[in-house]
């Protein structure tokens, strides 16, 4: 793997300036049934196509953001940082726990 | 040494003469030479022999494609000699053979033959008996191969260099349309590299007569500014990172366009013999005549299916090279044909080659019309053979899509062609010249012109001109007609083969060995590949991968198109393994205390990316000092974060599973931290320092992964705090035992008395001159303080410690006496005693979770589930009878022998005088007095369990 | 209880001395060392000639780890009015990829919300005590961080200072995208850093401190094959000076 990455801050940079940090999933808003709290924790789509993910410059600006990457070429679409994004309602500073760890769309 | 007469564009210089050695004997060379054209010179026809027969080879290509001319050069194997200059001194030997090249024993393996050798001879039959496999491997080793690395390297004599390079544009390939692309880009102002395999730009010009053409071409190329990297080979192209290796530097190249002119690979012909010495490709012999004027041979016979051959016959024939007879696969003469034909070669259209003859050295070869033929202007029906020292074969050409495969291009089957051409390109990659079929010098020229404008308009360059221009070179390259027809060469007719055919030239693949390799079942071209091993050799499938494709088809019944190509992988070129190694400094964090280790006698280890001292000569009398008097350990490898604003209390009460917010400014808390689905993953203490500020210190080695969490979860929640990591700005050093306090109030300014300075306090204060944090905490079970402090004082302050407990017995003591002191606390250790499934509850601190506070936190929801449901296993502590210390990792059975679980931790504890441990053992035993069975290497023994701290369970000692 | 245990005090005592993470390695390169302003620093490893030669034909490399490096972080409005009075009334664009270079500071904006402040060890206090002041005034969080032993830093200069750069380090300083004055956190050597282009054949170099005897180990093997060495404090000045003048 030797693709490219922009960070938000500083611009384009090798890939292993960053750590990944696996593709975004909504933390649930409340106490979940086993199931759910499994899926959560353990589960994940794995997509062969476009994916939104976390990434942080580790090497740089220690920076995270997120980034819409093609999982088949590595070709990174377009990165923003966490809210730039978000659909109305999530994010913000929600003083619950729940939620915001979110920006993959709801089916 | 023999030589031609001056030729108009040899690289040799006759005014100086350089002398080297192969196999022990001088060898007198001309500066400019390579080793390959100096042997050759001197008469050497056998330059190797092969990987798996022991068969002479000789010079094929002479362009650093075949594997035929590898050497051992200075000691280090694989240098191919066609392409390596020949150094004034250098040592030269041959590979693979043994006792020598001319007398090689081995050679019994290509009498022998089929039986024994067809492919997967050694899956099949070296797999019984299986304990003798070692054997079989040790022999199969040392039969075959391309060389042997020197056992030892004592001291490395040559080193490698990396250099980062960003560009504009990269070309790759100098010949006539590279540097056509390179000026074209590099004159509308963007920064181009040009990287060449060769030592001089210029390609195919260099030896066609165009010498003269291609060094005013690189004149031109530099005056616009172009790097031209020559004798560098890219490697590969990853992502639009393309390795570029010449010969001490790895040039790691970046650029935003990419154009490929790599040129096209000129094909061998399979038939019976045709890897003799003296059958050599035709581009190569006039290579070897045009730039080293050396005579390739007196008397040749020319096979071939396109006109690059015909016209390597005709310019040899100039040089003095008797030209018997030209077979031509291709019916109908072309005007390179008819023009042969006016000088007096015999051309015979519709015929090729079925079969050379010799045995040092081709001394014959048979031609024959292909099957169906109306044989225009052939003299005969039959067979010829014919008397003769050079058998020039050219079985059209392959363009080297290799790295722009790997850039993502795809190719398709040209019939007319009888190759795979490009058929569509990735954004920002061009290709022009032999490799994109663009046919004759001038037109090659255009699209190298008209790929540099690309990749410099895809830039933003260019103006009007540059516009028209590129639209005038569209319609010229889009009127003119390429399509020399080249067919696919018709496997020998009529006769039947004798000996052996050679596809795969690195690998001694023969086509009976593809023919075989389909009949077993391997036909499809990439299992087929994993079985004969065909293109897997060091040419990377630049003679064979073609070949091989038309064989299978040819067995298989299907199209090439339907076959199609195997997955072209990096390298492209060889390269030594020590090229891609990287600087030989490994990125070690220090403390800054370090050098005083060094200096103490310290044993340095790795400890994650730390070299730490684990000792100074005696880590249980280390150890056992601490309990006496006073013992000093560097801890600066301690993860340290501030976590400050007026929600820090808030967020580290939702990461961690105890409350945080409550904490008093000046104390200290421990915190274990959970996963989500409540698995620990680091550990530490929390110290708060003001309102609004934490201090917060994790594992050593999870320091990275801690500060990665917490900012994960703060760009998430967005809540009002700022986090710092200030692991590297503090040293910290842990003063423990009972002398601890005396000693510290000898250094400080702070109030050390037990009522001022509590267990579990932290205090600002100046120690030996420099403002530090104390922090009163008993990792190792004494009274002790953790200081820390500006890491540029790490020294000093270090040295004033030790000095001032000088007359209270302090000693330093290292990580490994620190192990057994909180060993014998049971003080777990992250990743040592715990792993990714292990929870605060089965760790046995149940206490560090607090369920019932009012804010959610992070791995609640999971760890509420494993409070209600008992734990499967619990860690616990462990001693042993009879003074065995178990491997860390050794297995905990359980009543039936079945195992349980695993030691984590175990040491021999003077000041306990036993052996301690802790271990994973099931639920069902974790407690005080259950007798545990422990499974160690083969050996059994009985442990008993103890569940709480060996040394000073009630911790007393911590708190005085 | 404050956060003065991260700053290193010069004026603390005569008995201690701050210390580069690679004095262990210029000693041996041959530095001569002295104390300046509560640091040990190496003043000249060889005849001033042989410096002077590293600076101007080849490539030297200076061990600056001594500069004092200070972290601010605030929302990126307050940021602006926090820096003001430091640094000359302010008017500091702070956006990240360029920093300024105001009253003997580098002010390097690593994100629109955190700024790293570089300047010479005397000037440390002074600069210190007026950021303090303007955040306390402040009305959001303000954290003002001595991150002066959290960077070692290294100073390459002279005519091959940004191939030197190109030895180890994968971020694209050619002159047109990296004029002075440009500023990119981002891998160093395979290691978190920030490279400044201070002028045009003077490039800084941080890492982490802990990292200082590896950087001087790259640096230097890499510089030993451009043919360049080590400089001291005093030729540095001196280069300098002629610099500015």
């Amino acid at each position: 793997m030797s693709f490219v990455l922009t960070c938000p801050h500083c611009g384009v940079r090798e890939v292993a300036d960053f750590a990944f940090g696996g593709e975004l999933s909504s933390r649930p808003r409340e106490t979940p049934t086993l199931r759910e709290l499994c899926e959560y924790n353990y589960f994940r789509r794995n997509v062969a196509g476009v994916q939104r993910e976390w990434w942080y410059h580790r090497s740089g600006c220690r920076t995270w953001f997120q980034a819409e990457r093609d999982t088949r070429t590595n070709h990174v679409l377009s990165v923003w940082l966490p809210g730039e994004r978000d659909e109305p309602g999530d994010g913000g500073t929600s003083a619950e726990l729940g939620g915001s760890v979110q920006a993959e769309g709801t089916p | 040494m023999s030589r031609l007469p001056l030729q108009p564009g040899e690289r040799v210089d006759r005014s100086q003469t350089l002398t080297f050695s192969f196999d022990g004997k001088p060898v007198a060379a001309l500066r400019g030479d390579t080793i390959a054209s100096a042997l050759f010179a001197a008469g050497r026809r056998t330059f190797s022999r092969s990987f798996k027969y022991h068969r002479r080879r000789g010079l094929m290509c002479c362009a650093g494609n075949c594997p035929n001319c590898m050497v051992a050069v200075d000691g280090a194997p694989g240098v191919r000699a066609c392409t390596e200059p020949v150094r004034e001194g250098m040592q030269v030997e041959h590979l693979n053979a043994s006792p020598g090249l001319e007398l090689d024993g081995m050679a019994i393996t290509d009498k022998l033959g089929g039986p024994f050798t067809p492919p997967g001879f050694y899956y099949k039959t070296f797999i019984r008996p299986r304990r003798l496999w070692p054997l079989y491997e040790w022999v199969l080793r040392h039969a075959a191969g391309l060389g042997r690395l020197p056992q030892r390297q004592a001291e490395r004599t040559w080193r490698t260099e990396y250099r980062r390079r960003h560009t504009d544009v990269l070309v790759v390939g100098a010949g006539h349309a590279g540097l056509s692309a390179a000026i074209a880009a590099a004159e509308l102002g963007a920064d181009v590299v040009l990287a060449d395999e060769g030592p001089e730009p210029g390609g195919r010009l260099l030896w066609e007569g165009g010498h003269a053409q291609a060094r005013a071409l690189a004149d031109r190329a530099r005056a616009a500014g172009v790097e031209i990297l020559s004798s560098a080979p890219a490697l590969g192209h990853f992502d639009g990172l393309v390795p570029v290796w010449q010969g001490d530097t790895l040039h790691q190249v970046r650029a935003r366009q990419h154009v490929y002119a790599t040129g096209a690979i000129e094909q061998p012909l399979v038939f019976p013999g045709n890897d003799l010495p003296g059958v050599m490709l035709s581009s190569g012999a006039w290579r070897l005549a045009a730039l080293y004027s050396v005579r390739p041979g007196t008397r040749a016979v020319v096979a071939s299916t396109s006109d690059r051959g015909l016209l390597a016959a005709s310019a040899l024939r100039e040089l003095g090279v008797e030209v018997l007879a030209v077979a031509d696969l291709r019916h109908t003469p072309s005007a390179a044909a008819q023009a042969l034909r006016a000088q007096g070669v015999e051309v015979l259209n519709g015929w090729t080659i079925v079969g050379a003859s010799g045995r040092r050295a081709v001394t014959g070869a048979t031609l024959a019309p292909v099957a169906d033929a109306s044989a225009n202007g052939a003299s005969g029906t039959g067979p010829r053979e014919l008397s003769c020292d050079l058998v020039l074969v050219c079985g059209g050409e392959a363009p080297a899509t290799a790295l722009l495969a790997q850039a993502g291009a795809q190719t398709e089957y040209d019939p007319a062609r009888g190759h795979f051409r490009l058929a569509q390109l990735p954004p920002g990659v061009w290709a022009a010249g032999d490799l994109a079929g663009d046919g004759d010098e001038q037109l090659v020229a255009l699209a190298g012109e008209r790929a540099g404008l690309a990749a410099a308009q895809a830039l933003g360059l260019g103006d009007e001109r540059s516009a028209s221009r590129a639209a005038e070179l569209d319609a010229q390259l889009h009127d003119s007609t390429r399509t020399e027809e080249t067919p696919a060469p018709a496997l020998a007719t009529g006769a039947s083969p004798k000996g052996k055919a050679f596809t795969c030239f690195c690998e001694d693949v023969t086509a009976k060995d593809i023919r075989r390799g389909v009949q077993e079942g391997y036909d499809s071209i990439e299992l087929c590949k994993r079985f004969t091993t065909v293109t897997m050799g060091p040419c990377q499938g630049r003679m064979c991968q073609l070949s091989s494709i038309r064989l299978m088809s040819a067995e298989t019944g299907q199209g090439l198109e339907q076959i199609g190509t195997t997955t072209a992988r990096p390298p492209w070129s060889t390269v030594p393994l020590g090229a891609l190694a990287g600087r030989p400094i490994e990125p070690a964090k220090r403390s800054s205390i370090h050098g005083v280790h060094r200096q103490l006698g310290a044993s340095i280890k790795w400890a994650g990316d730390w070299r730490r001292a684990y000792d100074y000569g005696d880590p249980e009398g280390e150890a056992l000092n601490v309990h006496r008097a006073a013992g000093l350990i560097d801890v600066s490898t301690l993860g340290k974060l501030l976590v400050r604003g007026p929600q820090a209390g808030q967020f580290l009460d939702r990461l961690y599973p105890n409350r945080l917010s409550n904490l008093k400014p000046g104390r200290v808390r421990y915190g274990v931290l959970n996963s989500d689905a409540g698995r620990i993953m680091d550990d530490g203490t929390i110290t708060r320092i003001d309102e609004n500020t934490f201090y917060v210190t994790t594992t050593s080695s999870g320091a990275g992964a801690v500060e990665q969490w917490f900012s994960w979860w703060l760009a998430d929640w967005k809540l009002d705090v700022q986090l710092a990591d200030v692991t590297q700005s503090l040293c910290a050093v842990n003063l423990a035992g009972p002398r601890a306090r005396e000693i510290l109030a000898r250094l400080s300014d702070a109030d050390c008395s037990p009522e001022a300075f509590a267990y579990l306090d932290a205090r600002q204060a100046r120690v030996a001159g420099v403002q530090s944090l104390l922090m009163r905490i008993g990792f190792v079970g004494e009274l002790g303080y953790e200081i820390h402090f500006p890491a540029a004082y790490g020294e000093d302050v270090w040295n004033a410690i030790l000095k001032a407990g000088e007359p209270d017995g302090i000693r330093p003591f290292g990580l490994e006496p620190q192990r057994i002191l909180r060993l014998q606390k049971q003080h777990i250790i992250v990743g040592q005693d715990t792993d990714s499934e292990s929870t605060p509850f089965g760790a046995g601190m149940p206490w560090a979770v607090k369920l019932d506070k009012d804010e959610q936190f992070i791995g609640k929801w999971a760890l509420q589930r494993f409070a209600e449901a008992p734990a499967e296993t619990a860690l616990v502590g462990f001693t042993v009878e009879g003074g065995h210390v178990p491997t860390e990792g050794a297995v905990v059975l359980d009543h039936r022998g079945a195992a349980a679980g695993q030691v984590t931790s175990a040491r021999r504890s003077r000041q306990l005088e036993r052996v301690i441990g802790m271990a994973w053992v099931p639920s069902a035993l974790a407690s005080d007095g259950q007798l545990i069975t422990i499974s160690d290497n083969g050996e059994r023994f009985g442990a008993s369990v103890v569940t709480e701290p060996f040394y000073d369970p009630a911790g007393e000692l911590l708190r005085l | 209880m404050s956060l003065a245990f991260l700053t290193p005090d010069v004026t603390a005592s005569r008995e201690v001395l701050a210390r580069s993470p690679m004095e262990r390695l210029a000693v041996d390169a041959g530095a001569r060392l002295s104390r300046v302003e509560g640091w040990s620093m190496a003043k000249a490893y060889s005849e001033p000639s042989i410096e002077w030669e590293r600076l101007t034909r080849t490539v030297a490399f200076a061990d600056r780890s001594s500069l004092t490096k200070l972290e601010l972080q605030a929302e990126p409005q307050e940021l602006a009015w926090i820096v003001a009075p430091a640094s000359d009334g302010g008017g500091l664009k702070l956006e990240p990829g360029m920093a300024e270079h105001v009253t003997g500071t580098w002010w390097c904006p690593v994100t629109p919300s955190r700024v790293l402040m570089l300047g010479e060890s005397g000037q440390a206090p002074a600069l210190r005590a007026t950021l303090e002041q303007a955040a306390e005034e402040a009305r959001g969080t303000v954290t003002v961080l001595d991150v002066t032993c959290g960077l070692a830093a290294m100073s390459l200069i002279g005519p091959g200072a940004r191939e030197l750069l190109a030895r180890f380090c994968a971020i694209d300083v050619r002159p047109a995208l990296a004029p002075p004055g440009a500023f990119r956190p981002g891998s160093v050597a395979r290691t978190p850093g920030y490279v400044l282009v201070e002028a045009e054949d003077r490039l800084l170099v941080l890492v982490g401190w802990a990292l200082g005897e590896y950087l001087w180990q790259v640096v230097a093997d890499a510089a030993a094959q451009l043919g360049g060495g080590p400089v001291g404090a005093e030729a540095l000045a001196h280069y300098r000076d002629r610099d500015d003048a």
